[in-house]
């Protein structure tokens, strides 16, 4: 209970400064939004003005926080300071596709990643492991965004499978979530391996063998379980990584989720929309990873004792 | 000291959770002979863009001669979309990645050892209070401060180092106060004790000292990670600008038009895989060396 405690306390702490990083930083930031809404040059002052302070950026930059601040909690999110779309339109388009993007990319990671690792484990040694092995190495080896060119080369632009941009069909999907799940596949192929042979040598494995257990209930009912915390908590971890990387996978496939809205809102100085997303991206990483890390002290009960004694 | 415990990762991951990777093996000599012409390359890339007489070798454009294939004539490996040498290119390219890839674990090391020390070797207070900075800088997702320091700061060189920073100092922190926290059990730091030597000097002489290989192994490690993270933030927009060159940026550019040739990308990408590969056997090799444990495995 302390420990859940704590943790909660840690994440609502990590939002709170993520919100404070966000906010100052980019209102900090060398240009201002108005360069992107209006040619400077040619509008006249007045008009520049007006539009600031329409949008409340002439006041004191506290009361300017505490705006943003007290907008999250009722939900007034206002509205792009360029494009005049409401925050929480942007939102809602964009979530379902970072959401699509990410769940997708967890589910290769372990739909793919745990199955492949045991297959290999119960195959050590022969060639089957070895070429499992081989292929994880480069996975880890290959940076995401040179296999995205890859990928982009050979299946988009050679052989015309597959559309290299935007979203739409499954189609789409494809290369994103690929590009995106490689790296925490190749590694969750390997620590489940790792893992699996641990268990599969261990006393209660050979006292089930020699009991009549059938193979592949031990396999599944008994390692499986035993080897999963290692796989679970890598998983925590992953989920950042993930969503992190998501911002760029998205942006070089220009699909329409939360990374290249933040991108975009950035580079165009659109403070409203950035700052925003951003805390709700880094709201979302949060609330997953402390709530793996809680789950995962409850279920496992080794975790516990492993954490006293570290 | 239990309250750090339980607010760090509930499992440790198992240490060979990148285990056997994929990794070059040479000989001692092969080595610092790689690591010699790597740095060769990188100071020549350095060298081209502060000597100014040099720098019209990756600037000149001719754009009669944009879009060569490797091996044309005057061009080794062609040129770029602006008809600009490749060769130098790459060459600017590789120094500007190396140079980020060493500041940024130069900047990593110094918060890294100065937190992971203070936190582990200086009491509860100072425990608790470096944790909480450690642990909320890890759960911050990294990419997403990594993009809002570099769009805030405006694209630049200095910008990619410090973003990449801000997020790569805590893991080393977390790494280093590991390795204090084992330290400072030994013998020898009980013996500096009892002589009455001061917890600083125990701490800046006896310590740091014992924590050189970790770090050389660590920074390796960090240089290419590093040049990843700038690859990255390049890619999206959010690095390093033209016509400043560097790894991430020339494959960024090259991806605009690669309908109408891929060798750019082909060269670009491959030789940022090479330098990761090769810097990441280097560090796993460091750590071999470094290690008695690890002689005579694998």
């Amino acid at each position: 209970m302390k420990f859940a405690a704590t943790r909660i306390g840690y994440a609502l702490l990590v939002l709170f400064l993520a919100s404070l990083v966000t906010f100052f930083s980019l209102r900090a930031s060398p240009g201002n939004v108005t360069s992107s809404v209006f040619n400077i040059q040619t509008t006249p002052r007045a008009v520049i003005v007006a539009y600031l302070r329409q949008h409340g950026l002439l006041k004191p930059i506290p009361v300017q926080y505490w705006h943003y601040i007290s907008g999250l909690v009722t939900g007034h999110l206002g509205s792009s300071l360029v494009s005049g779309l409401s925050i929480t339109t942007i939102f809602r388009n964009s979530v379902g596709y970072t959401a699509l993007l990410a769940g997708t990319a967890l589910l290769i990671i372990f739909g793919i990643g745990v199955p492949v690792g045991m297959f290999a484990a119960a195959h050590e040694g022969r060639p089957v492991d070895q070429a499992i092995r081989g292929a994880a190495s480069v996975g880890l080896a290959v940076p995401n965004f040179l296999l995205a060119m890859i990928l982009v080369i050979i299946l988009g632009l050679h052989l015309h499978l597959l559309p290299v941009s935007g979203a739409g069909s499954w189609r789409n999907l494809v290369m994103p979530a690929v590009v995106l799940a490689a790296e925490p596949c190749a590694l969750t192929i390997r620590l489940t391996r790792t893992a699996y042979l641990e268990q599969a040598l261990s006393d209660y494995a050979r006292t089930l063998r020699a009991r009549g257990v059938s193979e592949r209930r031990i396999r599944w009912r008994h390692i499986l379980r035993n080897a999963v915390s290692p796989i679970v908590s890598l998983g925590v971890l992953q989920v950042q990584v993930v969503v992190g990387y998501s911002m760029i996978v998205e942006v070089i496939f220009n699909w329409p989720g939360l990374g290249t809205e933040i991108v975009n809102s950035i580079l165009q100085r659109d403070y409203a929309v950035a700052e925003i997303l951003a805390l709700m991206l880094a709201g979302i990483v949060v609330v997953a990873t402390t709530a793996g890390d809680i789950i995962l002290r409850a279920v496992d009960p080794r975790v516990r004792i492993v954490a006293q004694e570290a | 000291m239990a309250f750090v415990r339980t607010t760090s990762l509930p499992v440790e991951l198992p240490p060979d959770a990148r285990p056997e990777r994929l990794r070059l093996r040479l000989p001692r000599s092969g080595w610092a002979v790689g690591t010699a012409v790597l740095a060769l390359l990188g100071l020549t890339g350095i060298a081209i863009q502060t000597v100014p007489s040099w720098r019209h070798l990756y600037l000149t454009q001719n754009l009669n001669q944009a879009f060569l294939a490797p091996l044309s004539h005057g061009h080794l490996l062609g040129t770029d979309n602006l008809g600009r040498d490749m060769v130098w290119r790459l060459i600017g390219g590789l120094g500007v990645s190396l140079g980020i890839g060493v500041s940024v674990s130069i900047i990593s090391i110094v918060l890294g050892l100065a937190l992971g020390i203070l936190s582990a070797f200086f009491g509860r207070t100072a425990d608790v209070m470096s944790n909480v900075v450690i642990d909320v800088t890890w759960a911050f997702p990294a990419v997403l401060l990594a993009v809002v320091f570099a769009g805030v700061l405006g694209p630049s060189l200095l910008t990619v180092v410090l973003a990449l920073a801000v997020t790569g100092w805590a893991s080393f922190a977390r790494i280093v106060r590991g390795e204090v926290l084992s330290l400072r059990e030994r013998e020898f730091v009980a013996a500096a004790r009892i002589l009455g030597v001061p917890r600083v000097t125990i701490g800046v002489r006896h310590l740091v000292r014992n924590l050189i290989p970790v770090t050389i192994v660590l920074s390796v490690f960090f240089i290419s990670t590093s040049i990843i993270g700038e690859a990255g933030l390049s890619f999206i927009g959010l690095g390093v600008q033209d016509p400043t060159p560097s790894l991430g940026l020339i494959l960024s550019e090259a991806r605009q038009y690669v309908s109408l040739t891929w060798w750019p990308v082909l060269l670009a990408g491959g030789l940022l895989a090479v330098v990761v590969f090769y810097l990441n056997s280097l560090g796993d090799h460091l750590r071999d060396r470094f290690d008695p444990h690890r002689h005579g495995q694998r």
